[in-house]
């Protein structure tokens, strides 16, 4: 069923819509969901709710792009659930490594201005990654959006893991220096 | 700005950009096809001069490669494929080495659990240690600084390839030596090159060593180190030697010389 089809049931109220949506991108969100959690039925549970806020939105909300609206959805449901289930313990998806990482970048400490800050933020991230070699701006993307293991980023860029590795360092770095000359501070 | 905040701002990028990078490629870059036609191409013409001549194939394709953030080059060494049977020293114990790392690894350790490494006191040891017959050791005047024995394996723990580098010093020149064996559970090309974060143009030459064998050689424009690099890279009896220099433009003349000597030993 294409994307507009699934969206005219949702529009129409049509509790087809969920299944729809689950056969379809079932996969995509778990993939998602269990990079973050790494528990198999934490990313069920996460996905599930996925399909709940996607109903609770459409309409009125109309996405231009479903899957990655549902995919935005996962990936912040499974991010505030790993932050709730590791603020006791350490997870074992692939999160906490990859805010390690992202963590290196940076020094700490917030900003009176935090919003506004997010905001720039985001717009200096997507300047960079505009910057970037497809494949490069790829790999970015499958390690901080994804958190794809370096593993899988491997075997689908046909690469070693130690080249990911490598690659993804050398790109922090060069984030780290797009961030600073643009006066955030790191 | 945390790592949170990078992580959550990353939620606002371009949807179209998410689902490239969502979706698995349906071609590789246009360089990697090359590089694997000229593999093959390569392949099949060492084969044939091996079947002709029964000697080891030798380097194959130079490959520039440079991008916004690193330059660098590959090269496609036509070595052979050891059995393993051809390690006869303790690296038999290896394999086992292996699978306990791959059991015991973290999904946080930086270490490669298929990798395992160990420092020797000198190259001779850690020859004894591989005991292959066909690998070559070096004997000549640089002073010998440190050795490196880095084995790969597969998930099983069967060695893939060996990877023995000594780095040595020569007044103010740095040099590494190494020596890459493959075996047979090695199913990848053989590419070996060098990439650097600096902005430096490579140019590749070749020489014949006094033994008639050829020695591909690339050297670097300076980094801002102000050092230069040159690498020279030959097959013997299958084996990969290669020699990486970092030397002063003023010292230039003498690391030319010192791997003109280096190849004709190794060759």
């Amino acid at each position: 069923m294409d994307d507009e089809e699934i969206l005219r049931l949702y529009w129409a109220r049509d509790e087809a819509a969920i299944p729809a949506t689950a056969e379809k991108y079932g996969g995509y969100c778990t993939a998602i969901a269990r990079n973050i959690l790494g528990d198999r039925q934490d990313a069920e549970e996460c996905v599930n709710d996925t399909w709940l806020r996607a109903w609770n939105a459409i309409p009125p909300h109309r996405p231009a792009v479903l899957a990655a609206f549902l995919g935005k959805i996962t990936r912040n449901l499974a991010f505030n659930r790993s932050q709730y289930r590791t603020a006791a313990r350490r997870g074992s998806g692939n999160l906490p490594t990859v805010l390690d990482e992202l963590n290196e970048l940076i020094s700490g400490g917030d900003s009176p201005e935090q919003e506004l800050q997010n905001r720039e933020l985001s717009a200096a991230i997507e300047e960079f990654l505009a910057d970037l070699p497809r494949e490069k701006r790829n790999i970015f993307i499958c390690r901080y959006w994804y958190t794809d293991s370096l593993a899988d980023i491997a075997a689908r860029f046909g690469m070693t893991e130690g080249a990911v590795a490598m690659t993804l360092h050398r790109l922090r770095q060069k984030l780290r220096r797009h961030l600073t000359e643009r006066g955030f501070p790191l | 700005v945390t790592g949170k905040d990078l992580y959550e701002a990353l939620d606002d990028i371009r949807e179209d950009w998410l689902l490239d990078a969502g979706t698995p490629p349906n071609h590789k870059k246009r360089i990697r096809i090359y590089l694997l036609v000229a593999a093959c191409l390569c392949l099949l013409a060492i084969g044939a001069a091996a079947a002709k001549s029964g000697v080891g194939a030798g380097l194959l394709q130079l490959i520039a490669v440079e991008d916004d953030s690193e330059t660098g080059y590959d090269l496609l060494a036509g070595t052979v494929r050891f059995p393993t049977g051809a390690l006869t020293g303790e690296i038999r114990e290896v394999p086992a080495l292996i699978r306990q790392q791959i059991k015991e690894h973290t999904p946080y350790s930086s270490r490669l659990p298929n990798v395992w490494t160990q420092a020797f006191p000198s190259a001779a040891e850690a020859r004894d240690y591989i005991g292959c017959d066909a690998l070559r050791g070096l004997d000549w005047e640089p002073t010998e600084a440190q050795t490196t024995l880095r084995v790969i394996g597969d998930r099983r723990g069967r060695i893939q390839s060996v990877w023995l580098e000594t780095a040595y010093r020569s007044g103010e020149i740095r040099l590494q030596a190494s020596s890459t064996l493959r075996t047979e559970h090695d199913s990848g090309e053989g590419r070996i090159g060098h990439r650097t974060t600096e902005e430096v143009d490579f140019t590749e030459s070749s020489f014949l060593t006094a033994n008639g064998a050829e020695c591909r050689v690339v050297t670097s424009t300076p980094m801002e180190s102000g050092y230069l690099m040159m690498d020279g890279h030959l097959v013997t009896d299958g084996v990969l030697y290669s020699l990486h220099l970092a030397y002063l433009e003023a010292d230039a003349p003498q690391a030319e010389e010192l791997l003109h000597r280096w190849a004709d030993l190794m060759s």
